[in-house]
């Protein structure tokens, strides 16, 4: 009781130190309330749905962005792939075309060889058969005359008694079977 | 394939020849009037086989033998004889001096030609020398 009897000395102190008016506490409190109703009922609830739509949109957004960062990365990792998977084909393509005209130089540097080589084959060939062709027409040309002057010489210098000798010896060799 | 005159033709072909079988142009001239005399139909005809088998007959009979020289009877006999007993048929020799053989000979019989002489041995060396 006593307590009691202090509290309310404690707040008759508090009024009469801020010079409380009940009526106008009341009144302003009630028109408070009926402000603040309103403002709740038709400004801070629009708002509020607002703000929660700009939350979920900004939610949304991060979320987006994060898919699209993901993607992206994503992307850019196939990207790097590709980039790889088409590195090592067009390294592979490279290094196929650089073989192929290495296969190809030395096919044609043995064509050539072989050319040449058929070549000097040939030449030696036709120089063979030219030296052949001389040296048979050069003997042929010294039996010639070979037979020439012993035919010369031999019918000047053999008697008639030589020559008949001859045929007399010709004739008993004569044998028309063979 | 024989001719309708073939048996004509052998007996005048036989006409023609002497008693060694050899054909004689006196005896050929002979028939020849007797043919002209017949004064036959067919006398072109007969006139035509009979010369082409007085030729036939020629070219298997001649004998052309060349020597390189001046040869002696003796040879010319051997010779004879020795073609004569390989060749059964009668045949004509006929001897002439072909001094380009120098010395040797060379016999034509139809289309055979065999040689000895000091030419062919040289023209055999010259080959040998080439060949």
């Amino acid at each position: 009781m006593i307590i009691l009897a202090s509290l309310t000395d404690t707040a008759q102190g508090i009024v009469e130190t801020f010079g409380i008016d009940w009526p106008m506490l009341i009144a302003q409190a009630i028109n408070f309330l009926i402000v603040a109703f309103v403002i709740w009922k038709f400004a801070f609830k629009n708002i509020l749905s607002t703000i929660k739509e700009r939350e979920k949109q900004i939610a949304d957004s991060l979320s987006n962005a994060d898919k699209i960062k993901l993607e992206l990365e994503e992307t850019e990792k196939q990207q790097q792939e590709t980039l790889q998977e088409a590195s090592i084909a067009a390294q592979k393509t490279i290094s196929s075309a650089q073989d192929q005209a290495k296969a190809l130089i030395e096919a044609q540097k043995e064509d050539a060889r072989k050319q040449a080589e058929e070549i000097i084959l040939k030449a030696k060939l036709a120089m063979e058969q030219e030296r052949d062709l001389i040296l048979k027409e050069a003997r042929e040309e010294i039996a010639s005359l070979v037979v020439l002057t012993t035919s010369k010489v031999l019918s000047k210098d053999l008697s008639e008694d030589e020559k008949q000798h001859f045929s007399s010896r010709a004739t008993e060799e004569l044998n028309l079977n063979s | 394939m024989p001719s309708k005159f073939s048996s004509l033709i052998t007996k005048l072909v036989k006409e023609s020849t002497n008693e060694h079988g050899i054909i004689d142009k006196s005896l050929v001239n002979n028939v020849l009037v007797g043919l002209k005399e017949i004064n036959s139909p067919m006398h072109q005809e007969i006139l035509k086989e009979f010369l082409t088998e007085i030729t036939k007959t020629l070219r298997f009979q001649l004998v052309e033998v060349e020597f390189g020289s001046e040869t002696s009877k003796s040879v010319m006999t051997k010779l004879k004889d020795k073609i004569s007993a390989t060749i059964s048929r009668p045949l004509d020799f006929k001897f002439t001096t072909n001094k380009s053989l120098i010395a040797g000979y060379r016999i034509k019989l139809v289309d055979d030609v065999f040689e000895d002489s000091v030419q062919s041995r040289l023209s055999k060396l010259s080959q040998s020398f080439t060949s």
